[in-house]
């Protein structure tokens, strides 16, 4: 991979050859070193297949690992960002990036994708990476740290790698108090990043490839940076390493003896669960454990953190969220693929076992009985293996099929009760979320991407919803629930797969965390994605809550936070603002012929908001319309009155 | 030939008695009651049922019975909005089988707010309605036991710690009250 700058014709290119020999005339010894991961998978267990002394010896990597670049340093910064395979970058309006705009016009091959807010250029930065499975890089101004922090949280909490940086951080300025300045600039990210740093004009890749480094780890994240050390423009000559980012997170392989002890209780145990987290993504498993599970026909479950696709829904085997578990009535043996039971845990005194390639969190959360670090589709391929080891063949389809009629069986049953339950409000208006689900299922394409940012009602939607395996792929919701992320998100995603039907799903509440800004790149770049509001006027989670218990304020008819619908907000002229299509849909039979609609707009590349009136859900007010009220133009009137 | 005088007193005379003798075992003492009587017992068994389905199918996200509780104690539903609760939770992702809906609906619908039974009705043991222990009694424990058989199972002594227990699972009874329910129960002759 070339430089992105040529040279000056007056200084001759360095080889790498030249460069080794003149180091090497210092008594230094530099060169490519085998990564760390490939010295990892020569370590693995016996049962990997051996590679002989002399072979291995022999088998120095033949390419070269890294180049020298000379040019500006800003254009350093862009060159081990494209050495690491980085094409698309997210920014929000700053000046003092210009060595670093003359860089990307001369490489020619970096899309920058402009976000008028940092909180929706993060998001979109981490939709991007999420979906691409590339590193989501984000440039723009130190006064708008403040403004990207909600989604840098979020990509912290959904362990995103991301590599956010602000103009400003100049250590001349501190104590001063200066324009767009405060004293350490970055600390306001730290609890929500892997890695703080200054880029340094002499170090400018090193420090790029470090915080690449850190972003993958385990465990991943978001790495800040500032650039106000930084001489962009200034001439440097610096190393530009290749880094394959599929690699870039370490990847540990589990002992043989743990594999070997939770291969004997999944032998052992009657009534066996996995529950899948988003690991299992994250490191390529999930048709490893497709096939695990079938191998032993096990039963698998979710829970909400659970931000990918990780298990087809319409699998016989899948059993829904753990939080709603109640089959099998005494589960003796749960396996949690990249789940760290955060959230929801196995019913208390359940054997438990962790696999999770950070070992940071084996354990941590919820005391398991066998803990196994590992990258999650080693362990799945070694557990496979290792089950192979010790059951014949007769006896694990033996297994296999007594266990899959069981639980087919049972999971047949509550879809059946999911139909019926559906099929109660199919026609009611304002739509039930059921009908919404129903409809969206028969209408986009089945690999279609959905991008969730809903509430606690978002299961009765998605439950209608076929996800998973060849069908579609989820992202989200993000885990942080700091509203304000779908939207961007949704973005970054179509960016990164922009053969595939993209739809964010929104409620009227979280659309209203400004979100509306995000919209106006999705018709720069003519994204053609799918935006529906469940509207129902409401904060109806919130609401929700604070009544489950009743008490004064519910017996009065109080909601002091919930009710949207004054102002009753119309996104479809939100949307047109942004030259999108709008279209409100308020009954269900409305439904069917709207979708078509936008998805008629959506494959002539143009972008569709669909405002959906849904209904409420949960306890009801007596006045479920009621705020607080307050009005200046009143106060105003009896001022001038007087 | 004309029915004799006697005849004529004594026909209908002895119509009246069987339709009065007819009535009387309508009314629950012949023929007709055990019908009414297994209806009764149907629903009972819907009500247990559904009872049974609350612990497996709720407390995963209503937690231990007590959040249920709660709940019941401020909603105020019919049993056709009871139903369509249970839908919803079907949809929220609750582990309804087909054949658990009625029973789920029946026993919410009995033991919701609206549904729940007049406090004045309770009697105990002794025979004691309208009593303030009583009315306790229904409005907290009623809901989840039959009074009967629950009120006479713990010794005196045990009382304070039985309810502290009732309270741990989600019964809402209140300082106050559990000094009148423990002062009552424990008095009471086994």
């Amino acid at each position: 991979m070339s430089s992105t700058e040529k040279p000056p014709s007056d200084v001759p290119p360095v080889s790498r050859r030249d460069f080794l020999a003149a180091t090497a005339a210092t008594g230094l010894a530099l060169g490519a070193a085998p990564s760390v991961s490939a010295l990892a998978q020569n370590t693995a267990p016996s049962s990997a297949p051996a590679v002989p002394q002399a072979a291995a010896a022999a088998s120095l990597p033949a390419t070269e690992a890294f180049e020298m670049y000379e040019g500006t340093a800003a254009g350093a910064v862009l060159a081990q960002l494209r050495a690491a395979g980085v094409r698309m970058m997210f920014h929000t309006n700053t000046s003092g990036f210009v060595p670093f705009w003359e860089a990307i016009d001369r490489a020619g091959d970096v899309q920058v994708i402009n976000v008028t807010h940092e909180g929706h250029a993060v998001a979109a930065a981490q939709g991007y990476a999420m979906a691409s499975r590339s590193l989501g890089f984000f440039f723009g101004s130190g006064a708008g740290v403040g403004n990207s922090m909600s989604n840098l949280y979020c990509a912290w909490k959904d362990r995103v790698p991301l590599l956010v940086t602000y103009s400003g951080g100049e250590l001349a300025e501190q104590g001063k108090d200066g324009f767009e300045s405060w004293d350490d600039h970055l600390r306001p990210t730290e609890s929500f990043t892997m890695w703080t740093a200054s880029l340094l004009t002499d170090e400018m890749s090193e420090i790029v490839r470090r915080a690449i480094r850190f972003a993958y780890g385990p465990p991943s994240g978001p790495v800040t940076l500032v650039w106000g050390e930084a001489r962009q423009d200034e001439r440097v000559r610096t190393r530009i390493d290749k880094i394959d980012l599929e690699a870039a997170r370490h990847r540990f392989r589990a002992s043989p003896d743990a594999i070997q002890q939770a291969a004997r209780w999944l032998v052992e145990a009657q009534h066996p669960m996995f529950v899948v987290g988003p690991e299992v993504s994250e490191d390529g498993a999930a048709k490893d454990l497709l096939a695990l599970s079938e191998k032993l026909s096990i039963p698998v479950t979710d829970t909400e953190d659970d931000l990918y696709a990780n298990f087809p829904t319409d699998h016989p085997l899948y059993m829904g969220q753990l939080r709603a578990l109640r089959y099998p009535r005494q589960v003796d043996l749960v396996i949690g693929f990249g789940e760290s039971f955060k959230r929801r845990r196995p019913q208390p005194g359940t054997p438990t076992v962790h696999v999770s390639h950070d070992p940071n969190l084996l354990g941590r959360v919820y005391p398991v009985d066998l803990a196994i670090a590992s990258d999650i589709r080693m362990a799945v391929r070694d557990l496979s293996d290792a089950i192979d080891g010790l059951l014949t063949r007769d006896r694990i389809s033996r297994i296999r099929s007594t266990r899959l009629a069981e639980v087919s069986a049972l999971t047949k049953q509550l879809n059946e009760s999911v139909d019926v339950a559906m099929r109660a409000f199919f026609d009611r208006s304002p739509l039930s979320w059921e009908r919404v689900g129903f409809e969206l299922e028969r209408a986009l394409d089945k690999n279609a991407v959905i991008v969730p940012e809903l509430g606690t009602q978002a299961y009765k939607l998605m439950r209608q919803l076929k996800i998973g395996g060849e069908n579609k792929l989820k992202f989200g919701r993000t885990i942080g629930s700091a509203l304000g992320w779908g939207v961007g998100a949704s973005l970054g995603v179509n960016l990164a797969l922009p053969d595939r039907q993209v739809v964010a799903l929104q409620g009227d509440g979280g659309f209203l965390f400004g979100q509306s800004e995000a919209l106006w790149s999705i018709a720069r770049y003519q994204a053609p994605m799918l935006i529906v509001i469940m509207n129902n006027h409401l904060y109806n989670e919130t609401r929700a809550r604070n009544s489950n218990n009743g008490g004064r304020l519910f017996e009065a008819g109080k909601d002091y936070n919930g009710y949207l619908g004054d102002p009753d907000v119309d996104f479809t002229k939100i949307a047109e603002a942004y030259s999108l299509k709008g279209e409100k849909v308020k009954t269900a039979s409305e439904l069917a012929p709207a979708l078509q609609r936008a998805l008629r707009s959506m494959r002539d590349g143009k972008a569709v908001l669909l405002d959906i009136e849904v209904e409420e859900d949960g306890p009801s007010l007596s006045d479920a319309t009621w705020y607080q009220r307050h009005s200046i133009a009143d106060i105003q009137k009896k001022t001038r009155g007087a | 030939m004309k029915p004799s005088r006697q005849l004529r007193t004594i026909l209908p005379l002895t119509l009246w008695i069987v339709v009065v003798w007819m009535a009387a075992r309508i009314d629950g003492s012949g023929t007709a009651a055990p019908v009414a009587r297994g209806a009764q017992s149907s629903q009972q068994s819907q009500i247990e049922k559904g009872r049974v389905a609350v612990t497996q199918v709720c407390v995963g996200c209503h937690g231990n019975g007590g959040g249920i509780m709660r709940m019941l104690e401020v909603r105020e539903k019919s049993a056709e909005e009871w139903r369509e609760t249970v839908y919803r939770m079907i949809g929220r992702g609750a582990q309804v089988l087909p054949d658990e809906i009625e029973p789920l609906t029946a026993y919410l619908a009995s033991s919701t707010r609206r549904g729940r039974p007049q406090a004045a009705a309770a009697t105990t043991t002794q025979g004691q309605p309208g009593t303030e222990a009583t009315a306790i009694l229904a409005r907290r424990c009623q809901r989840c036991h039959d009074l009967e058989t629950a009120t006479t199972k713990p010794a005196a002594e045990e009382w304070p710690a039985v309810i502290d227990r009732m309270i741990r699972l989600g019964a809402t009874v209140t300082g106050t009250e559990q000094q009148t329910l423990i002062a009552y129960l424990a008095g009471l002759k086994k």
